[in-house]
């Protein structure tokens, strides 16, 4: 099937062209081949039933869906419902989904199978180790918090031989001990690092990855860091071109102007496991070609955010689910630094509320919350983190993290 | 039967000749009449029709019958040709790299020579670094030029409004702007340019591909302002939907935004202007679906919601992207969304553009909603409207009524529009086959040719040959080599 819905049909040996069938106009759904037939849906909303010979095709049926349904929008009146997944065939019946329903065509009752595919047993590698899998590959870790590592060998097709023998671990980025057996313990007295541990088996080696987060409460104010360094184990900061930078004497995490994918990102700080937390973080936007920055603190993946255009504070989850953000007028600034404070809690019937405000920075904090949401089928927990969409450049301060009070 | 078809169609277009001799200075002219093709529609009321004779109505681009001439575009070419001035112009993208000085991804205007499709100059453009959420990879320039005596008006893919010297560099550096980088024979010679994103903070969604249209000492531009690539955000709601430029200077005359955060996706429509009862009118189809009628100062006059209220986007409610056409005081547009979307429901109205303010209800001279989501320019000739919809359905109805006469279903999703001329309809579509109709409310089909590639653009007539590219070349047809 061509994407603009003609049928060819090829010959398999010289790879000619025998024979076009047009079913439709635009085409998303592959063939299904059964019985000698071939099954298949349109977006023009019919389903085909075609014989296929050396040197035509016959349609054997053209059933033309019915009208699509939108209840939203309380219109009936629509298009014939298009057709974009592949048929599936079993004992006897043809199934396939429109996008108003699923539909079955063929017998009443289901046929018998007459046999079954059965997976093969994985079959065991053999011959020279090619790649070492580190196993956990992915950590987060508490200071000084060991964990025992299993180092893999497999072989050229991806085949599993054994545990890798002879293996020595090393550290990258990281400041700990790995004894012979494959325990990794990060350092105790270093509170935020990240790197590789390796395992290196003869001629081929491995990597797992950790993050050590430290542990609750905590503020950074970066005063201590250098600048142009990013914070260890900050994921997306880096590469989001966002690093530690001075303004007005004083040190900040600094997002540089970025017309890139990066502009706008959701930075991720600590353990995801957290929950019941609050974040309060200083925010300063800018404004060029008539845009103002959109910046926020999240906890437990959600996100209280200043936004610069629309001047509204939200509680969201994820942006796109508009109906599910809470929204409140709020102006602000740019070039002004203003404070955030998020609280999420999980509730005893299940439910998980977010609450924010914002002040300008210095200012009294306000004693009541600003904006709240009630997630009925909330999120129980994840890493603390930040908000930034800035084309033009912003500032984030003095992030603190501690438990709910 | 035939004998009294053919009678009328004589009469209709004698009486198309007699119009444009009695509005040859007005807005209401639906051809050039200079034999030229300047912009995209050819006059500013983008009527897609022309009183053009003696074109081929068949040709083969295997066995080059009845094919001038071919050239060779990039690989992705989803502007328009406009011809004047002896030349061709078309937007394109760098994948047939003309300087090897210029490589990589670009947006590519690039100027043929009319009568043998010699390579003139051409201006390129880098990609913007934001990528997709402003500047669509391999896209190229998607704006189609207008021309007006030696200057040429386009939009490139970085949302820039450039207008250039046609004869390049040939003629002198015309200025103001002298500083060009490049000045061989090959290379553009730039009069001045207008950053949208930069000047009124445009952030164009996927591609700025505006063609302008010039009128008086204006150039009205839509600037293809929208949303990021999260879908739902609009990062620059004060930005335009529209602006007018100085067409000596440059300078931004006026600018609208009514549409504010209204913004259902991207901003891809482009203007047209006519005089409407007795008024020059800017005419502009608008992110939220509406569009949009202003005095040539940029006074709104009117505005009409083409979408029924309870639509829900992107189900049933639908953005504008084909172009209004104005024809007989009226303007004619139907809303669809993004190919990328798929199919859908599409509406087509017939609006009366004397009324004003919100002329949703009062403006409404007939609604038709059996055609689907549409993205293309309707032809309006002898009291007949023909318009495709992205389904691939061609539909004719009765301009006055909104009674439909006839469909045509082309098996192949329809980007571009229909040209009317000489009694024939001319229309290419996504399988790369142009077919001919004869104009009527009869429905008949005369031929169908492939063009070897998708296309995406509309047939442009001009001095007795027809201009076509699809996506990777630019064809120029006519009768016998003519």
């Amino acid at each position: 099937m061509e994407n603009g819905s003609r049928l060819k049909a090829y010959d398999v040996e010289g790879g000619k062209l025998l024979w076009t069938q047009t079913l439709g106009t635009i085409q998303k759904a592959p063939l299904v081949f059964a019985d000698g037939k071939l099954y298949v849906g349109t977006e023009s909303g019919k389903f085909f039933i075609v014989r296929p010979f050396a040197d035509h095709a016959e349609i054997l049926s053209d059933v033309e869906m019915p009208p699509s349904k939108d209840d939203n929008a309380g219109q009936s009146a629509g298009i014939p419902e298009p057709i974009f997944g592949g048929a599936a065939v079993s004992r006897g019946r043809i199934f396939f989904v429109s996008t108003g329903g699923v539909y079955a065509i063929g017998a009443k009752t289901p046929t018998k199978p007459a046999g079954f595919t059965v997976d093969e047993p994985a079959a065991k590698g053999e011959g020279d180790a090619t790649w070492v899998r580190v196993s956990p590959t992915e950590m987060v870790l508490k200071p000084g918090q060991a964990v025992k590592l299993t180092a893999t060998a497999f072989d050229r097709m991806g085949r599993a031989i054994g545990p890798a023998s002879n293996v020595t671990w090393s550290l990258t980025g990281l400041k700990g001990t790995v004894a012979p057996d494959g325990t990794f313990t990060p350092a105790a007295d270093v509170v935020e690092q990240a790197g590789t541990i390796k395992a290196t088996a003869g001629a081929v080696s491995g990597e797992a990855r950790a993050r050590v987060v430290r542990p609750l409460p905590w503020t950074e104010t970066f005063d201590a860091m250098a600048d142009g360094s990013v914070p260890p184990g900050w994921i997306i900061v880096g590469t989001a071109k966002t690093a530690v930078g001075a303004i007005d004497g004083q040190k900040a995490l600094y997002k540089a102007p970025d017309n890139t994918i990066f502009k706008r990102y959701r930075g991720f700080v600590g353990d995801v496991n957290l929950s019941d937390y609050t974040v309060e973080a200083d925010v300063r936007g800018t404004t060029k070609r008539r845009q103002m920055s959109d910046l926020g603190v999240t906890a437990q993946r959600y996100s209280l955010i200043l936004y610069g255009n629309a001047q509204q504070m939200k509680i969201e989850s994820w942006e796109p689910e508009t109906h599910r953000a809470a929204v409140v007028p709020y102006e602000w600034k740019p070039d002004t630094w203003y404070h955030l404070k998020l609280r999420v809690e999980n509730m005893p019937d299940g439910k998980v509320r977010a609450r924010g405000k914002a002040w300008p920075t210095g200012a009294q904090e306000p004693d009541a919350w600003t904006i709240e949401k009630i997630d009925p089928i909330g999120n129980h927990k994840g890493a603390p983190g930040f908000f930034i969409d800035a084309e033009f450049g912003a500032y984030i301060d003095n992030i603190k993290v501690a438990k709910n009070q | 039967m035939k004998k009294i078809l053919l009678a009328l169609a004589i009469v209709a277009v004698a009486a198309g000749v007699f119009r444009l001799k009695a509005e040859a200075t007005g807005a209401g002219v639906s051809d050039p009449g200079t034999g030229d093709w300047p912009m995209w529609g050819g006059t500013p009321d983008r009527n897609m029709v022309s009183n053009m004779k003696g074109l081929p109505t068949e040709w083969d681009v295997k066995t080059k019958k009845n094919v001038k001439w071919v050239a060779e575009l990039g690989s992705q070419s989803y502007g328009n040709p406009v011809v004047a001035g002896g030349m061709v112009f078309v937007g394109t993208n760098n994948e047939a790299m003309r300087d090897p000085k210029q490589p990589g991804d670009r947006g590519v205007l690039m100027a043929f020579k009319e009568d043998t499709g010699e390579f003139m100059w051409q201006q390129t453009h880098e990609k913007l670094s934001s990528g997709r959420a402003n500047d669509w990879p391999y896209q190229g320039v998607a704006s189609s030029p207008a021309v007006e005596g030696n200057k040429l008006y386009y939009v490139s893919n970085r949302g820039v409004v450039w207008c250039l010297d046609i004869n390049g560099f040939a003629d002198g550096n015309q200025g103001p702007v002298k500083d060009e980088k490049l000045t061989g024979p090959h290379d553009a010679d730039v009069i001045w340019s207008f950053d949208m994103m930069e000047e009124v903070g445009s952030y164009p969604h996927n591609l700025s591909n505006s063609s302008p249209v010039i009128y008086g000492n204006l150039i009205f531009v839509s600037t293809s302002n929208g949303q990021d690539e999260s879908h739902v955000h609009i990062p620059s709601p004060k930005a335009p939907a529209i602006i007018a430029l100085d067409k000596v200077t440059g300078e931004l005359a006026w600018e609208d935004n009514s549409v504010q955060d209204r913004i259902l996706h991207g901003q891809w429509s482009t203007p047209s202007v006519g005089k409407i009862g007795g008024v020059e009118q800017v005419v502009s189809a608008q992110g939220d679906g509406w569009v949009r009628g202003y005095d040539l100062k940029g006074k709104k006059l009117w505005e009409f919601d083409t979408n029924p209220k309870d639509a829900v986007w992107p189900k049933t409610r639908n953005e504008v992207i084909g172009t209004p056409v104005i024809y007989d005081d009226k303007v004619y547009i139907a809303n669809g969304q993004d190919p990328e979307h798929g199919e859908g429901v599409g509406h087509l109205y017939a609006i009366d553009a004397t009324k004003r303010g919100d002329i949703t209800q009062t403006g409404r001279l007939w609604h038709y909603d059996k055609i689907r989501r549409s993205i293309s320019t309707p032809s309006l000739a002898d009291g007949l409207l023909y318009i495709p919809d992205f389904s691939g359905f061609l539909h004719c109805l009765d301009a006055k009524t909104g009674q439909v006469y006839w469909t045509h279903d082309m098996f192949a999703a329809v980007w571009g529009s229909t040209m009317v001329v000489d009694g024939r309809i001319y229309l290419g579509d996504e399988d790369g086959d142009v077919t001919v109709l004869a104009t009527g409310k009869t429905k008949k089909v005369l031929g169908e040719m492939n063009m070897g590639s998708a296309v995406y653009a509309t047939l442009v007539p001009a001095h007795g040959r027809l201009y076509l590219n699809n996506r990777n070349q630019l064809f120029a047809l006519s009768v016998d080599g003519k």
